[in-house]
């Protein structure tokens, strides 16, 4: 069987093709990462430009000065105050232009030093909807007006689920979305995320993977009846059945190999790089509008883990298709529309459009934990991660034998 | 042992593939003669168990061989016309896959390998990449897989297809050897493939056999049929037209015609012993047309 299964492997990693989706995938996640390190930037208390890993750890230290206390609606307001103190808005024109409202100092010893924090404040006053957008000016100017940043929050979710445009939710539902608020309601600890942050956007380009995977499989069974060796194959007295085994098994080793390779590429070099500082802070500090009660180092275990779900059902739909269609180029064709065909689908505003939409390998494997959609079903109701997990698995474990059960019937004709 | 074939149909769509074949083999080499689509794959592939039938049976001493399946399959070595292979493997890495996809130890296999390498003269180039083989290399290569399992039942589709005439000498000369106990189902167009080696040649046509037996009993139905002419060559058109005109060479600035005619075409007509070419052109004339053709 071992045999059978390190040439199933072999004939798989043969294919210049596979080998150069694979690289493709490998050299993007290697470049998302260089990219970002190289030119990672922060700025000295005498308003130095510091790049790279200097950067890194001159943000680092900065963080642990300005973020020792738990941002309570007071440190926030506090926080703030201390900003509209120095902030002239008559020099902030266009409103975007801070570094002219504040004086030197206090541009690059307050408010540098917390420029993403004061964004995140802004994002929390604006618009659950979008459209009615805030900024630090519009925010400076109502400053003694403010709602208690936590409140606030907790009326913006209100908001999104009771007059959602498009989605009606159930009782259920918001139910189920009300109890997530809650436990994700803060106060919340901000502090340096850096290398989690960038290990979740490299997450977003691992469709290029998913690809490789897909075209890796694709030829597992049709290769084999495009160059006739079926024939050879199925009069063999372990062609109907370990061979078929081998196959998937290898189907499953290639697979599992490179989401593995992937996340190892993409983790380890962030996590080296910009320490593993922030793994346990709440993902809120992204967007308090998030509800899922994860800190980073659950985030990623989630959508690595939903990544590898999807490979897996790429390969086995990879693997099933192949052994149907007994065409390689086409499903090669098939398999690219299976995972990229979703990014041309227009987004409609419709709740059970979004429900179906959303499990599929562009959209699951995006940034869906910003959004609320859930599915009821007998009585339970599962975010978008939890059906797809349910999905991929049941899909997966149908197809992986169904492929081979194929295979062993097929005719030589 | 016997292999016994009953009744047998295969049809695609309307086209009956093969047609009620019935047939009993044991131990020996068969030579399964017949024109392109006359139903020799056909056969060749139920015998395999990679097609089914559409009716009858094959059995192995009396059991249906889709209930022995592995057991049936562990005896049977198959080569297909056109065998596929891996061009990124080398010669010996894809005979121990084979060898694994039928069971074999890894020892065992990789001598066996080794064994007929050196018989098929492949020796030299069993570590090199497939994609680097000339087509005769190939097709070795192909014969070597259907024998590493050292099989009871050997099917040979078209075996000696671009090999060399020492080449085909090595083969038959093998068969012939393992022939004692071993059913060796060979199919072929090249008569001289199976002359003098097979116990039983069958012939088919549309599916159908339409003769069988041994070659001396075979070409005994052809005693006293095949002429040799000498004509003027602006005859040898007329000739064809007339008659069953099996070969032709030049001789000096005549024509040397061989014919299949029941009665002496001319005085001169000199009568020839048949053989296996001749008997295969006659029951398949439209070779002769063909090959006339592409003259």
């Amino acid at each position: 069987m071992l045999q059978i299964i390190r040439f199933e492997s072999k004939k798989i990693v043969y294919s210049k093709l596979t080998i150069t989706m694979i690289l493709i995938g490998v050299i993007l996640i290697i470049y998302s990462f260089t990219s970002n390190a190289l030119n990672y930037k922060a700025y000295d208390e005498n308003g130095n430009l510091i790049k790279g890993n200097e950067a890194v750890k001159e943000q680092k230290s900065q963080y642990k000065k300005v973020f020792d206390k738990i941002q309570t609606d007071d440190e926030i307001i506090t926080n703030l105050r201390i900003l509209n103190k120095n902030y002239d808005a008559e020099m902030n024109k266009t409103g975007f232009e801070v570094d002219k409202a504040l004086p030197k100092d206090i541009y690059y010893n307050f408010y540098k030093p917390r420029e993403a924090y004061f964004d995140w404040i802004v994002d929390n006053y604006s618009s659950i909807h979008g459209g009615d957008y805030e900024s630090l000016h519009s925010l400076m100017a109502k400053i003694d007006n403010l709602p208690d940043f936590y409140i606030e929050r907790g009326n913006k979710i209100s908001e999104k689920l009771e007059e959602h445009p498009f989605r009606k939710y159930s009782t259920l539902e918001k139910g189920f979305w009300y109890k997530k608020a809650n436990s994700t309601k803060g106060p919340y600890r901000y502090g340096f995320y850096e290398g989690w942050s960038q290990i979740n956007g490299t997450l977003d380009i691992f469709l290029f993977l998913l690809l490789a995977i897909g075209v890796g499989v694709c030829g597992v069974f049709s290769k084999e009846h495009e160059t006739g060796a079926d024939a050879i194959i199925l009069s063999s007295k372990y062609g109907k059945s370990k061979v078929i085994v081998g196959k998937i098994i290898a189907a499953l080793i290639f697979t599992i190999t490179v989401v593995l390779l992937g996340l190892l590429i993409c983790i380890l070099p962030c996590l080296l790089y910009y320490g593993i500082d922030g793994w346990d802070l709440p993902i809120q500090i992204l967007s308090t509008k998030i509800l899922y009660n994860w800190s980073f180092l659950e985030l990623i275990i989630v959508r690595s883990t939903i990544f590898s779900l999807v490979a897996l059902f790429i390969s086995a739909i990879s693997l099933f298709l192949s052994s149907t269609i007994k065409r390689t180029t086409p499903t090669v064709i098939m398999v690219t529309m299976i995972i990229f065909g979703s990014i041309f689908i227009p987004n409609l505003d419709n709740k059970l459009y979004g429900m179906i939409v959303g499990i599929f390998p562009v959209q699951i494997n995006a940034a869906l934990y910003y959004d609320t959609i859930s599915y009821p079903i007998f009585g339970k109701v599962f975010t978008v991660y939890g059906f797809a997990t349910i999905i991929y698995l049941i899909l997966s474990l149908i197809l992986y034998p169904l492929s081979g059960k194929m295979f062993k019937s097929h005719q030589v004709k | 042992m016997e292999l016994t074939i009953s009744k047998l149909d295969r049809n695609f769509g309307e086209k009956k593939a093969v047609h009620n074949v019935s047939l009993k083999l044991s131990s020996g080499i068969y030579g399964l003669l017949g024109a392109n689509g006359a139903g020799k794959t056909t056969l060749m592939r139920m015998l395999c168990g990679i097609l089914k039938p559409t009716n009858g049976e094959i059995q192995l001493n009396g059991q249906d061989i889709d209930k022995l399946g592995g057991k049936y399959l562990e005896i049977l070595g198959y080569q297909p016309q056109n065998f596929g292979y891996y061009p990124d493997f080398s010669g010996m890495e894809y005979l121990e896959y084979i060898g694994a996809v039928k069971g074999l130890s890894k020892a065992y296999t990789l001598r066996r390998a080794n064994e007929l390498s050196e018989v098929f003269q492949l020796s030299e180039v069993k570590k090199k990449k497939i994609k680097t083989y000339s087509g005769g290399m190939i097709q070795r290569l192909g014969i070597i897989q259907s024998l590493l399992n050292d099989p009871e039942i050997l099917v040979l589709d078209e075996p000696s297809a671009g090999l060399d005439p020492k080449q085909r000498l090595i083969l038959k000369n093998y068969l012939s050897q393992i022939s004692r106990e071993c059913i060796i189902i060979l199919s072929t167009h090249i008569t001289s493939d199976i002359e003098n080696i097979a116990n039983d040649i069958i012939m088919m046509k549309d599916g159908r056999v339409i003769c069988e037996g041994d070659e001396k009993n075979l070409l005994m139905g052809l005693k006293g049929k095949v002429w040799e002419l000498i004509i003027d060559e602006d005859e040898l058109l007329k000739c064809m037209d007339k008659l069953t005109v099996i070969s032709y060479s030049r001789k000096g600035n005549k024509m040397k015609v061989r014919v299949i005619s029941e009665f002496a075409p001319t005085k001169k007509a000199e009568l020839l012993e048949p053989n296996l070419e001749d008997f295969y052109l006659y029951h398949n004339p439209e070779e002769i047309k063909n090959s006339a053709n592409e003259r």
